[in-house]
């Protein structure tokens, strides 16, 4: 009985954390391009969410080509994004850019706001809501397509980063600017794909969230703040960083919510990734698996 | 990374190097006679019968203890906090604790709320040091959820979700419960807070913040213990924030956790960020900028919907876009604050200033 | 684009807005209502359902011949704007009473309503606001969370069968002030009741997407039936996690849980889910809700047609009641008010909701509670549950 209990917390850990690792890469790819804390990321999510709900409720288009037209109109607002918001700010300070990107998330909240309203907005059934069974664990079905999703995009992106044009120059200018300028690389123009792809891939797990969750509305966008820990175990610029550190902080949420929450009367599921967070930064700042190269005193 | 702040003018001598300065001093005649402006209008305030004028002027002036507060940190010494309002949070409970359960006058609640929080802020900010930029940023933030939780959960100290009711301060016998008795305690406690601040950066320690915040290897190099002064800028924040976090309980009555939500640490920051970082000054006008914007919105909104019903849920977050839109424009547009503004208005007025205009990007 | 054409409207409209035309005689009430704030979905129907309302009741001759002139402000669910808000409500608009709306606002406010001598109505049911001699100016109108407590443990005590054992009950909030209201009252009287409590399972207050932590203690405890404390966004979560882990407990849900969103939001998960429910849901065949459906219908088709916006009626269409008899009686202000509150008895609004009645001791509008089920995606009516009027569980 009670290893079918933990065996459940740890499966759904597993499952719950894929979605984080998800929305978590998307955030590493813009650090490691641009080393921009992207704090939008939450609302990056909500607005893939809203946009696929509009194709298909709105503009009745079947699921695959609503989820087409998401991905292509995130992705262009990424760009969009970081051409006019992101980009006057190269080389200002830290705090500029992580005050920037709070004032982008507002943005983008109110203007989801106006087009939607604040009510939650029923998510068209896409996945079979039957629960497929592991053993004697039940699991949603669209938690399985984001461990698939997961997945498929680490395969892709290291795909991408090793052996495509753009990936190889995307990681010269991670690695050193002034090289990578020197090369012919347009490092602008790199910064937006990079802006677009987080955009999608974040798009993806909103749209996957949505459609576990049945529906869609403002409290999508606290996945943003619920990755930030993740990013910190698993290393600011690390995308299989952000995997691991999605997947284990997804299981020590529910491994805390289930043997500690009983014992304090709730609430340490939601704080212990926060507590992780503290201690990482303060033994390995860097995380799991992030390049050493933060600054000291 | 140049930030433009208020010792942006090296050639003056040591008492005139800040515009601020001037201020405390009353070094020139505009800066004089704005001051007296100021501190003449605001005076005026206590004679309008309106207790709403008067509640807006508490929330600016609260506002404004924990800019100057966050300033000291974030724009002098360089170091992000989005702990706020966690801050904010521990000197209201601090306060409420003191004054419920302690017993003791509310009035002395809240310098030793300060104190609490100071403390609590330096055990913080201890493994916070050997951080900087964007890690500070993200151990604050989690210092914000944690504190949160605690103060959930420590319900014989803070009344949990429920709160707690604060006794209204009692000085020389009069309760100061009324919006304009509240207003003499809070623009006391804000003239305190801003002559100090102003006075700091003219002193041995307020520069070596400054120059821990543009040179932390060089400020070493000089001598400065680094470690020692960020630890002491945490304090000192920390303390102003919690004395604004104790008024905020003054002024509200009832606090509970939902009183200090995360946005209210965005809030701050964004205060100082249109302001002005690393100005006293810049941090005084953004905190009166951002507590009259959303109340000249909802004016507005307010206006509207009696001949506009239909209107008024559309407006609602049109008040959210304005905020949001007015941060970025500021940061990419006028990263120097409103204050660079000021400055460049006065220094028309002053022949013989030094003070150049900031560079804009 | 869409949100260009709002902005330019709004502004053009800022630029050619007018102060509203004052007729003859106004009666001013302030109205605090949540459009952008944690608790907006249910905030803008309610505020839909009151305008609608007001209109209505100045469409049909108003107050003894006065127009109701509604001051609406969104606050945000932010306690200091709606502080502010009052004040400004009281000192400048001098409205007569205020039209409040969640839990942060109203306890923030209680002191000085009362002070003020200004008639407060939240669209919060604690129960901590029904006594008089502590809350004398607060009202709201329907049976208190506690008191839905009170009649779902009644429901449960019927509806358990097996006579060997206790029946077992588990309650699920979310940790903040709505949350807890009612879980005291609600344990003391399962004890009263010999009906078992399990350990209570606790959610974060908004921002979570997963339940099954929570689901899996209180399986582990085996609760027959389980209590959720919470709005329908939550409440769905909570059941669709249930759902995928096969808990056979049967589920209930307070007014805010029980909708006609909930089998929108939680689909099959919803079917079987009972609830509590206070005022009809909309469209529900009751004499007083054809000018409901008249109504909307002219003004905006498309949206509001829900539970909450019925709320919104049945609070303006009470309070305007109040408004009338306090005129009759030559006492048009917030004491006047309080007192043509008070003097009504079983004042019916045509079956939107159970019969009304205030005394000067006593601010439980009615104590009984209608138990609905979710079947094939439809709230349908079961049963209604009286609580007793005991004095003693005045603001419990």
């Amino acid at each position: 009985m009670d290893l079918t209990f933990l065996l459940q917390l740890l499966i759904n850990g597993l499952v719950v954390g894929s979605i984080y690792a998800l929305v978590a890469t998307g955030f590493v790819i813009i650090y490691k391009s641009t080393s921009a804390l992207n704090l939008a990321q939450g609302e990056f999510l909500m607005v893939g969410a809203y946009v696929c709900m509009q194709a298909m409720v709105g503009f009745k288009l079947p699921f695959l080509a609503a989820f087409c037209v998401t991905l292509l109109f995130t992705g262009l607002l990424g760009i969009l994004i970081e051409r006019v918001i992101l980009r006057p700010l190269l080389g200002s300070p830290v705090i500029s850019v992580i005050m920037v990107t709070l004032g982008l998330s507002g943005l983008l909240r109110s203007s989801l706001q106006l087009c939607f309203g604040t009510d939650t907005k029923p998510f068209p059934e896409i996945l079979p809501s039957a629960p497929v069974h592991l053993g004697p664990v039940p699991i949603t079905q669209g938690y399985l397509y984001a461990v698939a999703g997961a997945a498929l995009l680490l395969v892709l992106l290291t795909l991408f980063f090793h052996y495509s044009r753009a990936g190889l120059a995307l990681r010269a200018t991670a690695s050193n600017q002034q090289t990578a300028l020197s090369m012919g690389i347009s490092v602008k123009q790199m910064f937006a794909i990079s802006w677009g792809i987080a955009a999608v891939v974040s798009a993806i797990g909103g749209i996957l969230l949505a459609a576990i969750r049945g529906g869609v509305d403002m409290s999508l966008a606290y996945m943003g703040l619920k990755v930030l820990p993740v990013v910190i175990l698993g290393g600011l610029d690390s995308i299989v960083g952000a995997i691991v550190g999605g997947l284990v902080i997804g299981i020590l949420e529910n491994i805390s919510g289930g043997y500690l929450d009983p014992l304090v009367g709730g609430g340490i599921k939601e704080v212990v990734p926060y507590i992780v967070l503290v201690l990482i930064l303060m033994i390995r700042p860097s995380g799991l698996f992030g390049k050493k190269r933060i600054d000291r005193v | 990374m140049s930030r433009s702040t208020d010792n942006s003018t090296s050639s003056a001598g040591p008492t005139t190097t800040v515009f601020k300065n001037d201020l405390a001093l009353l070094g020139s005649a505009p800066a004089r006679i704005s001051l007296l402006l100021v501190i003449a209008l605001t005076a005026c305030l206590p004679l309008s019968n309106s207790s709403y004028i008067l509640d807006v002027a508490n929330r600016c002036g609260i506002a404004i203890v924990a800019a100057i507060g966050l300033n000291i940190l974030t724009g002098y010494t360089g170091l992000i906090s989005l702990g706020n309002a966690a801050f904010m949070a521990i000197g209201a409970f601090a306060a409420g604790f003191l004054a419920t359960k302690g017993g003791l006058n509310t009035l002395y609640c809240i310098p030793l709320a300060g104190l609490i929080t100071a403390l609590l802020g330096m055990v913080i900010g201890i493994p916070s040091l050997r951080l900087k930029g964007l890690y500070l940023a993200m151990a604050t933030l989690a210092a914000h959820f944690i504190v949160e939780f605690l103060v959930v959960k420590w319900e014989s100290v803070t009344g949990g979700v429920a709160g707690l009711s604060i006794p209204a301060p009692v000085l020389a016998g009069l309760q100061l419960d009324s919006d304009r008795s509240l207003f003499y305690l809070i623009y006391g406690v804000v003239l305190l807070a801003t002559i100090f601040a102003a006075n700091l950066f003219r002193t041995r320690t307020g520069r070596a913040f400054i120059a821990i915040r543009d040179h932390e290897t060089a400020a070493g190099v000089m001598g400065i213990n680094v470690f020692q002064y960020k630890l002491a800028a945490f304090g000192l924040s920390s303390f102003y924030v919690g004395v604004a976090g104790a008024l905020t309980a003054c002024q509200a009555k009832i606090i509970s956790p939902e009183t200090f939500p995360f946005s209210l640490a965005i809030d701050s920051l964004a205060m100082i960020i249109i302001g002005g970082l690393g100005s006293v000054t810049g941090s005084i006008l953004g905190a009166l900028f951002l507590t009259l914007l959303p109340e000249a919105l909802r004016l507005a909104t307010t206006a509207l919907s009696g001949s506009y019903p239909a209107l008024v849920g559309n407006i609602a977050p049109l008040k959210e876009m304005i905020f949001s839109i007015l941060i970025i424009v500021f940061l990419v547009y006028s990263p120097h604050g409103i204050v660079s503004w000021w400055r460049s208005l006065t220094a028309r007025f002053r022949r013989d200033s030094a003070v150049q205009k900031p560079k804009r990007r | 684009m869409v949100i260009l054409r709002k902005l330019a409207a709004a502004v053009l409209l800022t630029v050619v807005a007018v102060a509203p035309a004052t007729g003859a005689e106004t009666i001013k009430v302030g109205g605090l209502f949540d459009l952008t704030g944690a608790t907006a979905e249910v905030g803008k129907p309610f505020l839909d359902g009151v305008r609608d309302a007001v209109s209505w009741i100045n469409d049909k001759g108003g107050v003894n011949g006065k127009k109701i002139d509604l001051i609406a402000v969104d606050y945000g669910y932010k306690t200091p704007e709606a502080v502010a808000a009052y004040k400004k409500f009281v000192e400048q608009d001098k409205v007569i009473m205020i039209e409040g709306w969640g839990s942060g606002d109203t306890e923030a406010l209680r002191e000085q309503v009362t002070k003020d001598r200004v008639p407060y109505f939240s669209a919060g049911f604690t129960a901590h606001m029904n006594d008089p001699a502590k809350t004398p100016f607060n009202f709201f109108i329907g049976a208190s969370y506690s008191d839905q407590v009170r009649a779902f443990l009644q429901f449960v005590k019927k509806d358990f069968k097996d006579k060997n054992r206790k029946p077992k009950v588990c309650f699920i909030y979310p940790n903040n002030g709505f949350g807890k209201s009612p879980i005291e009252a609600g344990k003391a009287y399962a004890r009263e009741l010999g009906i078992e409590v399990a350990d209570d399972q606790v959610t974060p207050p908004t921002g979570f997407q997963d339940a099954t932590t929570q689901l899996l203690n209180m399986q582990k405890q085996g609760a027959d039936y389980a209590f959720i404390q919470n709005t329908v966004k939550w409440a769905a979560i909570i059941l669709k996690d249930s759902k995928k882990l096969g808990l056979k407990t049967k589920f209930f849900l307070n007014n805010y849980g029980m909708t006609e969103q909930l089998p929108e939001l939680a689909r099959e998960a919803a079917e079987g889910v009972y609830g509590m429910v206070t005022n009809v849901p909309y469209g529900t065949k009751v004499p007083g809700m054809k000018k409901i459906v008249e109504t909307h219908d002219k003004k905006h088709p498309t949206d509001s047609h829900n539970i909450f916006y019925v709320r919104g009626w049945v609070y303006a269409l009470t309070w305007g009641e109040g408004l009338k008899i306090a005129d009759k009686n030559k006492q048009l202000n917030g004491e006047g008010l309080k007192k043509a509150m008070e003097s009504m008895k079983n004042f019916d609004l045509g079956g939107l909701i159970q019969p009304i009645t205030f005394s000067a001791t006593d601010h439980r509008s009615s104590t009984r509670s209608v138990v609905y089920v979710v079947k094939a995606g439809k709230l349908t009516k079961v049963e209604e549950f009286e609580v007793p009027r005991k004095k003693e569980w005045l603001g419990l």
